[in-house]
């Protein structure tokens, strides 16, 4: 992210990781940026999201992931984190149903702090341990349907559909956006252009430090 | 980035070199992450040379060359090291390049890995013993551990079997010593492993070994005195809780929400009194605090049934730091009508106790006030937060803010404080335990992984770490079997470069005295006796079973003189 490439995306879209503990949200994470988590600059910077750049239709879209690894406890730090973000991935155990359960709390939750028009996807991960499910795939599906929220089964550790999870909720973002559905301003972490920039940096004197 | 970063150069394998794309203003993010060969940045890395793996069954091993250069009299640099320099004739200096072997483990399996901590010593891999014991309840109970180490090596009947054939009588009593080393340091290093009333069956193991092998050893004594210890403390729990079994006194449920009743006005208490009040209360949860607990493996099963209980010393923190952020927002939010300059003051109010925790290096206080501020019910408080900008200049000043923004999270990362903000470093452990397998290839247990994990751990332990310097000579005069002298006589010494040293004052705080410029090269010296040449030479970190010097199991040749 240094200064020269950061003038060549168009948007900076902010999506948030939410789900139980131990559902495999960081592992999603990982896999989606190919960061290797080196605690040691993570610690020294206080850097506490991950970026990728994606093209969609020829645009440059910059995803900044947040993830709340090890925070759920710190109740004021993950109200602060739903902050201007715009997709999300609400993260569940297919082999765990009590996660499956408390989806709908973690949804309650979302739509208090976070944007109205915000994206939502419900991923049902560890899709690799198929022979002890207890969370029917039909299921999940017909309450995501239901709740008006996109859904998809991922295995972070065989890598299957991670990719195509986190590009159709960015591009479920940009389509937002682009097709003016909402007003810019409304989605308040979009950013356009660098001649922008400054709003950016405005915004996330709070969302970080 | 490393550079920030005093204690990284503690340790002593290599840290991994990593490139950082840096965004200037904004914040920075890890965009990839490339391992350098040593050969591409000579400044820094030019004395460790990667020198490939050695594989063995069950067992990889990662080996490194070391270039070091010995000026000081090589009897004393050797002695040190434990190793074969004691027989160079006093008085006899070298000066020249020693190429020193590390040959670290990399994976193996469980029992390779208890079995190295009898031998990592005599590879060079002096940190092996302290990152075990601070990371291998990820992987095994304390039983196993314990049961593999003692059966296999601590037993007295002659033994057969491939791992001890030929062990000559000599090399037995030097594998008990090593043994009894590696339980005092276990014995010290974490006490509540052997927590496990009410018939400590770990402990009367330990006991019973140390009491056979090294009968009025100081280990032996150790292990009696924990044993007394914890009867002590399960009778006052027993007495206290109607024998309810135990539980951590000092841990408050973490469900449970802490009132905080606030029928003072806020306004009557001065803001560095509630600031140093904070503080006093944070340090006390901090100082309690077992690193160990932060283990991404532990704490990520948190919430899982039988994790309630986990990690009781990490929950208090947070338990306290929600306390705070909850207070913060009900006196902003208590009186419902109120005139927003009003409401403004007491935000203004909140600031500055957040400053004079950041003057008092209390990061998590600081860290929590903030967060509420931060947090929905406060931040959309629009006409509340243009009246605090009225009220405070430098707010309104975009460019300074985002400066100190900067500058802040350098503090809390880099240096952090006498209290730092956990929080920091659960999220790096739970990131390294998820973006790090627990397995290598053949099914072997990644080492390496519990190697960066302990990094961490190595900070929070220096933070925990507030000792002043008498406190740490005579730490470091009983790790190398000084116990007999006065720690009064000696001096610590920072040695700085070949001509500049630091003695760091009596009554400093040796973590904030010492130069985290220069290399982590400490020494004992007996006062006044500058100019002599130097009786212990040290790297403050590494825990060194001190019998461990003498074990003979170190038979390979792992030095190589240029």
């Amino acid at each position: 992210m240094n200064m020269g490439t950061d003038l060549t995306y168009n948007f900076v879209f902010k999506v948030v990781l939410i789900g139980e503990s131990g559902v495999g949200k960081s592992n999603l994470l990982s896999r989606f940026t190919k960061n290797e988590f080196n605690h040691d600059s993570r610690t020294t910077i206080g850097v506490e999201f991950s970026t990728r750049s994606i093209q969609v239709d020829s645009i440059t879209i910059k995803a900044q992931i947040w993830d709340t690894a090890g925070l759920e406890r710190y109740r004021a730090i993950t109200s602060a984190y739903y902050r201007g973000a715009v997709g999300a991935l609400l993260v569940y155990d297919i082999t765990k149903h009590l996660t499956y359960e408390n989806v709908e709390r973690w949804l309650k939750e979302l739509y208090v702090h976070a944007d109205p028009h915000i994206v939502v996807m419900l991923v049902g991960n560890k899709s690799d341990l198929g022979n002890v499910r207890t969370v029917p795939t039909e299921e999940a599906k017909d309450f995501a349907e239901a709740k008006g929220l996109l859904f998809m089964e991922t295995s972070a550790l065989e890598s299957t559909n991670v990719e195509s999870a986190f590009l159709e909720v960015l591009t479920a973002i940009h389509k937002k956006v682009a097709s003016k559905e909402v007003t810019r301003g409304s989605i308040s972490a979009v950013t356009l252009g660098p001649s922008s920039e400054f709003n950016e940096e405005r915004r996330s004197c709070f969302q970080k430090q | 980035m490393i550079s920030h970063y005093p204690l990284a150069s503690l340790l002593s394998w290599p840290p991994i070199p990593h490139c950082l794309d840096l965004d200037g203003e904004e914040g920075v993010a890890l965009q990839r992450y490339q391992p350098r060969s040593p050969e591409s940045s000579p400044h820094c890395w030019s004395s460790v040379q990667d020198w490939g793996e050695e594989v063995e069954e069950g067992a990889i091993y990662n080996v490194t060359l070391k270039r070091v250069q010995i000026q000081q009299a090589a009897n004393k640099g050797a002695r040190w090291l434990g190793a074969e320099g004691d027989r160079l004739p006093p008085g006899h200096t070298v000066s020249q390049l020693e190429t020193c072997k590390i040959r670290s483990i990399r994976a193996g399996t469980l029992e390779r890995l208890v079995e190295t901590l009898l031998t990592a010593f005599g590879d060079n891999d002096l940190t092996y013993t302290s990152i075990f014991l601070s990371t291998y309840r990820a992987f095994a109970t304390t039983q196993n551990v314990l049961e593999l180490l003692l059966d296999r090596y601590g037993s007295f009947e002659d033994c057969e079997g491939e791992h001890n054939q030929c062990r000559t009588g000599e090399s037995r009593v030097a594998v008990r010593t090593a043994l009894a080393s590696i339980l005092r340091a276990w014995l010290d290093q974490c006490p509540e492993d052997f927590q496990e009333p009410p018939s400590y069956p770990s402990l009367h193991r330990v006991l019973g070994f140390l009491r056979k092998a090294m009968p009025g050893s100081e280990p032996m004594r150790r292990a009696q005195s924990l044993l007394e210890q914890l009867h002590v403390q399960a009778s006052l729990e027993n007495e206290t809780q109607g024998g309810f079994q135990y539980t951590n006194p000092f841990c408050i449920g973490e469900d449970e929400e802490v009132e905080i009743d606030l029928q003072e006005d806020f306004f009557s208490f001065k803001v560095d009194l509630v600031a140093e009040q904070l503080t006093y209360m944070d340090a006390l949860l901090f100082k309690k605090v077992v690193p160990h607990h932060c283990l991404g493996a532990i704490w990520s099963q948190r919430d899982k049934k039988d994790g309630k209980q986990s990690a009781p010393t990490i929950r208090a923190t947070i338990t306290q730091f929600n306390a705070v952020t909850a207070c913060v927002v009900s006196t902003i939010l208590r009186q419902r009508q109120i005139r927003p300059h009003l409401r403004a003051r007491i935000i203004q109010r909140w600031i500055d106790v957040a400053q004079e925790c950041r003057i008092r290096k209390n990061f998590s206080s600081l860290r929590a006030i903030v967060s509420a501020l931060q947090s929905n019910p406060i931040y959309r408080l629009k006409r509340v937060w243009a009246s605090v900008s009225n009220l405070d200049s430098c707010a309104k000043d975009h460019q300074k803010r985002s400066h100190k923004r900067l500058q802040l999270q350098k503090e809390m990362g880099a240096m952090q404080g006498t209290i730092p903000y956990l929080g920091t470093f659960l999220t790096d452990l739970t990131m390294l335990d998820t973006a790090l397998p627990d397995q290598v290839e053949g099914g072997l247990l990644n080492f390496e992984k519990r190697r960066r994990v302990s990094t961490t751990f190595l900070i929070i332990w220096f933070l925990l770490y507030q000792d002043k310097t008498p406190a740490v000579i005579s730490r470091a005069m009983a790790k190398h079997n000084l116990e007999g002298e006065q720690a009064a006589d000696y001096e610590l010494v920072q040695v700085i470069s070949e001509e500049r040293e630091l003695v760091i004052p009596d009554n400093a705080n040796v973590f904030y005295a010492m130069s985290t410029s220069a290399n982590f090269d400490f020494l004992l010296r007996l006062r006044g006796s500058e100019g002599r040449p130097v009786q212990l030479r040290s790297r403050c970190s590494s825990t060194l079973p001190r019998t461990q010097q003498r074990s003979s199991l170190s038979l390979r040749l792992s030095k190589v003189t240029l």
